[in-house]
């Protein structure tokens, strides 16, 4: 047995070309199911870990789906608006703590989260470098956004204008970094965060401006002023400015994008979770209050129905391949027929000669399958940061 | 005397309205039972409410220096990470207190005393821009936020405080109730004793040295005017 390995390997290592190109074939067609299957298993496993861990998520009727995306992973198009005065409701039921989300606006790319610093207890995230939001104008980095942007507490990030030639639009704002985050492997490392209420200056529902002087008044009314656009607004919050920065209108009325409802009672928050629910049930309801895990086993149903199409069709080719390396074989040993008639004109038994023929496949597809398994057992380990640099 | 007797009373709301007072009445001694919830206030009254209340099973902090009036006052981020570690935040609301609109703190923990009051409110039409203090200008336009000068509201801001510790902890919530009652006595009989004192003034115009006594010219149904005496 010995001598006919030896032979079939010696016979591989001449046909180098062939042999490489049938071992890539095979392994091709083995790591594709295997490879697809470990990566999609651990998307859905991401996805769901995330959604599994917030309880309740409340915001504007419309796209479930959006609305969760948005709120989880900040990624999706921003879902319709709600007002802060949500959060307030939540709070005020006693039944759960309510975090606040605005995410519609972004820093050189990367989403800007406006949320309350609950957020940070709630998610579990820690501070690496500085420390945590605490006035106006401050921001929090995530720590790939860190990363990539080279910063750290101290410098300066400008948040993107939402229309380039919008030029009466919101003007960017200059925030000043205060703390880096830890990295935990979820969309929060990508994140900008920054408190509610810079979120609505960047939105323009606040700003601060110089004293006006009375040639820059158009109108006065009462204690109603107008003054012309020759005012100069401040794009930084400073610790000089930052007196003169002031919101027009009722905070309830400002715009959120969602409230993460984390439901009170160590015993029972079941129980606060359901209670919470039933109050978002009616008809007349603006707001929606949705399971975000409900939404996203729904969404990932459709994926893995999705992925067994992938799947029958990656057997299907795998099916194909195996009679095409099949018919190689075949058309192989026709072509080497002079050389079988070699081996039996210097002694080789037909046992003998069937032996390295078949130790031959062997190597090929021992080799393949070597090489399929440590692709998918990389993807495996891999998967994770493959999936959130090329998926969240 | 009732005079004199009305001045005395004035003169002690001018001070506890504005500036922090380090004297306090002797909270009712409690023993304390392990670690202590940090209880940040922003104001003398609810740092007084609070001690009396929560006595030494909390820590009350209430990091204004005292020369600076507490509603115009600016903290810096060392005392606003004080803020976020609380275990509880005390605010009077009304308005109370503009730095809150600048700064991050945890709203799950914050509450707002007044809030059961809402309805009493008293908003301010004319605001003189002015300055008297380190603190800069600073104007007394929009809801007059001196609730605490009616006792009535007084004790409801109590109550509120008295819950709220009685949430955070509900181990102690009979020594809270009891100390509350204490105080809501305390407190109404002030309040009887203000009645009294202002029923002798019925509609004499009388003259306040700065634009804070809203709540108490509205209790007592006093003909109260306001001057500035800030340097403008």
């Amino acid at each position: 047995m010995n001598e006919c390995l030896y032979i079939a390997w010696r016979y591989i290592c001449f046909h180098k070309t062939k042999t490489a190109i049938l071992v890539a074939a095979i392994t091709l067609i083995i790591y594709l199911p295997a490879g697809v299957d470990a990566l999609v298993d651990e998307s859905a496993g991401q996805l769901r870990r995330r959604a599994h861990s917030t309880p309740l998520i409340i915001g504007a009727k419309g796209s479930e789906t959006q609305l969760v995306l948005n709120s989880l992973y900040f990624e999706s198009e921003p879902p319709a608006t709600t007002t802060f005065a949500e959060a307030d409701r939540v709070q005020r039921s006693g039944l759960a703590t309510a975090v606040p989300l605005l995410v519609r606006y972004r820093a050189e790319k990367h989403p800007i989260v406006g949320t309350t610093i609950e957020y940070f207890d709630f998610r579990k995230l820690r501070i690496r470098q500085g420390r945590l939001f605490g006035m106006l104008g401050e921001c929090v980095l995530g720590y790939d956004v860190a990363k990539a942007l080279r910063l750290e507490p101290g410098d300066s990030l400008l948040s993107d204008p939402e229309q380039l030639f919008d030029i009466a639009g919101v003007y960017p704002l200059k925030m000043r970094v205060v703390g880096v985050l830890e990295p935990i492997d979820s969309p929060d490392d990508s994140a900008v965060f920054v408190d509610l209420k810079t979120a609505w200056i960047i939105a323009g529902l606040g700003h601060g401006h110089q004293d006006l002087q009375e040639k820059e008044l158009l109108k006065k009314e009462g204690n109603r002023q107008t003054a012309n656009a020759s005012v100069a607004t401040y794009t930084e919050i400073t610790p000089e400015n930052m007196h003169t920065f002031h919101f027009h209108g009722e905070p309830g009325t400002f715009p959120i994008t969602a409230v993460i409802a984390i439901p009170h009672g160590e015993q029972d928050p079941e129980k606060s979770l359901t209670l919470l629910l039933g109050r978002y049930q009616s008809e007349k309801e603006q707001v929606q209050a949705v399971v975000p895990s409900t939404v996203m086993d729904g969404l990932l149903a459709t994926i893995l129905r999705v992925r067994t199409f992938v799947l029958a069709g990656a057997l299907l080719l795998g099916i194909a391949t195996i009679l095409l390396v099949v018919l190689v074989f075949m058309l192989s040993l026709r072509l080497r027929r002079e050389e079988v008639a070699t081996l039996t004109k210097i002694g080789g038994s037909r046992s003998r000669i069937i032996g390295i023929l078949a130790c031959e496949v062997f190597l090929v597809i021992v080799s393949s399958g070597a090489i399929a398994t440590a692709l998918t057992l990389a993807t495996a380990q891999f998967g994770e940061s493959l999936i959130r640099w090329f998926l969240l | 005397m009732q005079y004199l007797r009305f001045g005395v009373l004035f003169i002690a709301l001018s001070i506890s309205s504005c500036y922090p007072s380090s004297g306090t009445l002797s909270p009712k001694a409690i023993r304390p039972l392990g670690e202590r919830p940090r209880v940040f206030v922003v104001n003398y009254p609810l740092r007084y409410f609070a001690e009396r209340i929560g006595g030494d099973y909390i820590e009350v902090h209430f990091p204004v220096p005292a020369d600076i009036d507490p509603a115009f006052w600016r903290p810096d981020s060392q005392v606003i990470r004080g803020f976020q570690e609380a275990d509880l935040i005390l605010l009077n609301g009304a308005g109370y207190a503009k730095w809150l609109q600048m700064v991050s703190l945890p709203t799950s923990r914050m509450v707002n005393t007044t809030e059961a009051v809402r309805k009493k409110y008293i908003l301010v039409k004319d605001g003189v821009t002015h300055q008297h203090g380190p603190e800069g200008k600073h104007t007394h336009a929009g809801t007059a936020f001196t609730t605490w000068l009616d006792p009535t509201i007084a004790i409801a801001q109590a109550r509120s405080v008295k819950d709220a510790l009685a949430k955070l902890s509900p181990e102690h919530a009979s020594v809270f109730e009891a100390n509350f009652a204490e105080l809501e006595k305390d407190l109404a009989a002030l309040d009887a004793e203000f009645e009294a004192v202002f029923a002798g003034v019925g509609q004499q115009p009388l003259l306040a040295s700065h634009p804070v006594y809203q709540y108490l010219a509205q209790r007592y149904g006093l003909n109260l005017q306001s001057v500035h005496l800030g340097t403008r």
